[in-house]
């Protein structure tokens, strides 16, 4: 399966009469895009926003991040079996808005998190600072549940992304990236000497608030299976997930997945990159038992050599962590993990809730425990009352002159298990 | 199986909830536990020859968060080794939680939504248990 990427850099949002990508700067009708996010069901009011690195701008709490993305070529759509019909993605050509994203923010609990600022040392820490953020606000009618709020959010993020990805589709790319998997065994035969490495990506799937998708599927009911690398890229998996938001992947991430990019950098030179095994983190302990058979299972079937194996979020996951590594080393393929830390404010405490003797190659994407003062900023965008009740954040957090003292666990990607963000090991 | 919850809303609402309560044997309420209270309670029942069916630190809402905790059960034949263990580990996890700071006095809201999202994740985990 080939895929042609066409990254269209966007160096500023503004907001104008017509939708429309010119001269590397996205314009937005306002008033055009309020309206069409406005009809979505469960929706009351929608307003937008423009962050841009650099200002002085906290958003609070982000619930997703989306990447304006559109296929101008191939089989499909964006966001396949939820906002595009069922067909599979990953080939032909996708248009992406590179530099741009649209962070929604909006409250559907009491306690939620995920805090990303445009500047000042909380921007150090989160990818999305230095996007030119589209900030969508969106809030619910009245009585809504919390399960329905959720899905109503997640939906105006990705239309959104949509609606804004729309304008990239004429628009000539400033660089082309080509992403290509064989069949295994044409692959097999293309490299023969390069060892055959897979990625197991672990999705959170708990519940409200802890869930992902694959093509409209709730990952919670998947058994693993195998996914071409590029069907991500065309948002094949996306989040419906936000607490703990340092270590949870939004839906930009799953198509922007640096593990992705990096084993497409070596492939053919290094290593032979085979594919994607997608995987769960349910509560129910069998589950994490078949999940984890089935992912060793398929590791042998495709014979690879080595995997690599990415978690998301924490505690619940650990056990799938180290199941998937353990079960994966005992059918003779080696195995490096990629995981965050909750070793305490001093780093001290044991990291994970659950270890193996086998899990001897671990990357670290930084301790979530760490605590770290945010200083005022001029403007919130969102909601700045429940700064005191998101994950790292307790009691007095939010102090009188504006500032936070909060865990880095509050701050979107802070810690995010697949790499992407600031915290990550890398080798020179 | 057996549940042990110090959740209000799983006591009320989740034999309401279930695709098939008649799995459900028991539903144990702790209503004076906190968060390592239940976990306590669950360890206690391990050495009792219990077995854990569901992992004790599901949900990313941290053990110095949420004072709600919800576990399945059931009885086994003698001491399950990989139960005690996880609990054990469980246990430790959320000391070194409450040692970074103690779980805050919420206000009802925030509580009432803690309840609504455990009661969530562990109806979804009730409904995918089908044998």
């Amino acid at each position: 399966m080939r895929l042609e990427l066409g990254n269209i850099f966007i160096k500023d949002i503004q907001f104008a009469a017509e939708t429309k990508v010119e001269n590397g700067v996205l314009y937005v009708n306002k008033d055009e895009m309020i309206k069409k996010l406005s009809t979505i069901e469960h929706i009351k009011s929608v307003d937008l926003d423009i962050a841009r690195p650099g200002e002085s701008v906290r958003i609070t709490p982000v619930k997703d991040v989306i990447e304006p993305r559109v296929k101008v070529e191939g089989p499909g759509g964006i966001f396949p079996g939820v906002i595009s019909k069922v067909d599979t993605v990953g080939s032909g050509r996708t248009h992406v808005l590179k530099g741009a994203a649209v962070v929604t923010t909006g409250k559907v609990v009491g306690f939620q998190e995920g805090i990303v600022d445009m500047t000042g040392p909380g921007a150090e820490y989160t990818p999305f600072s230095k996007t030119l953020n589209l900030v969508v606000i969106a809030e619910p009618e009245d009585g809504v549940d919390q399960p329905r709020h959720e899905e109503a959010l997640r939906m105006v993020g990705l239309n959104a992304g949509v609606y804004l990805g729309e304008a990239g589709r004429n628009v000539t790319p400033d660089e082309v990236k080509v992403y290509e998997t064989d069949t295994i065994f044409e692959g097999a035969a293309k490299y023969p000497n390069l060892p055959k490495v897979g990625y197991v990506y672990m999705l959170q799937t708990q519940g409200l608030l802890h869930d992902t998708y694959v093509y409209g599927v709730d990952a919670k009911k998947i058994v693993p299976t195998i996914l071409y690398p590029t069907e991500v890229m065309d948002g094949a998996v996306l989040s419906g997930n936000c607490v703990s938001s340092c270590d949870k992947n939004p839906t930009y991430v799953h198509c922007n997945n640096p593990m992705v990019e990096e084993l497409y950098a070596m492939h053919g030179k290094e290593i032979n990159f085979v594919g994607v095994i997608i995987t769960n983190e349910n509560v129910y302990l069998a589950d994490k038992e078949r999940s984890s058979n089935w992912t060793a299972k398929l590791c042998k079937f495709l014979g690879l050599d080595g995997a690599i194996v990415s978690q998301e979020g924490f505690g619940n996951p650990d056990t799938d962590l180290i199941m998937n590594c353990k079960k994966i080393e005992i059918e003779g393929v080696k195995t490096v993990i990629s995981t965050d830390e909750y070793a305490g404010r001093d780093g001290a405490s044991q990291s994970l809730a659950d270890a193996d003797v086998r899990a001897n190659a671990v990357v670290s994407n930084g301790n979530a425990n760490m605590v770290i003062v945010l200083p005022p900023m001029d403007k919130v965008i969102g909601h700045i009352q429940y700064i005191d009740t998101i994950a790292g954040g307790f009691d007095g957090a939010l102090r009188a002159d504006g500032s936070v003292e909060v865990e880095i666990q509050a701050i979107t990607g802070a810690t995010n298990e697949l790499g992407f963000g600031y915290l990550s090991a890398k080798g020179y | 199986m057996e549940i042990i919850t110090n959740n209000p809303l799983v006591k009320e609402k989740l034999l309401q909830k279930a695709e098939r309560p008649d799995r459900v044997k028991n539903i144990t309420f702790l209503s004076d536990c906190d968060y390592i209270g239940v976990l306590h309670n669950v360890r206690n029942l391990v050495h009792s020859g219990y077995k854990i069916l569901t992992h004790p630190l599901y949900g990313s809402v941290k053990p110095n968060e949420t004072p709600y905790r919800t576990i399945f059960v059931e009885p086994g034949t003698g001491l399950d080794m990989d139960s005690l263990k996880l609990i054990e580990s469980a246990i430790q996890t959320v000391e070194t939680f409450q040692k970074n700071y103690k779980t805050p006095v919420w206000d009802e809201k925030v509580t009432d939504d803690f309840q609504v999202v455990d009661l969530d994740l562990i109806a979804h985990t009730l409904n995918g248990i089908k044998f």
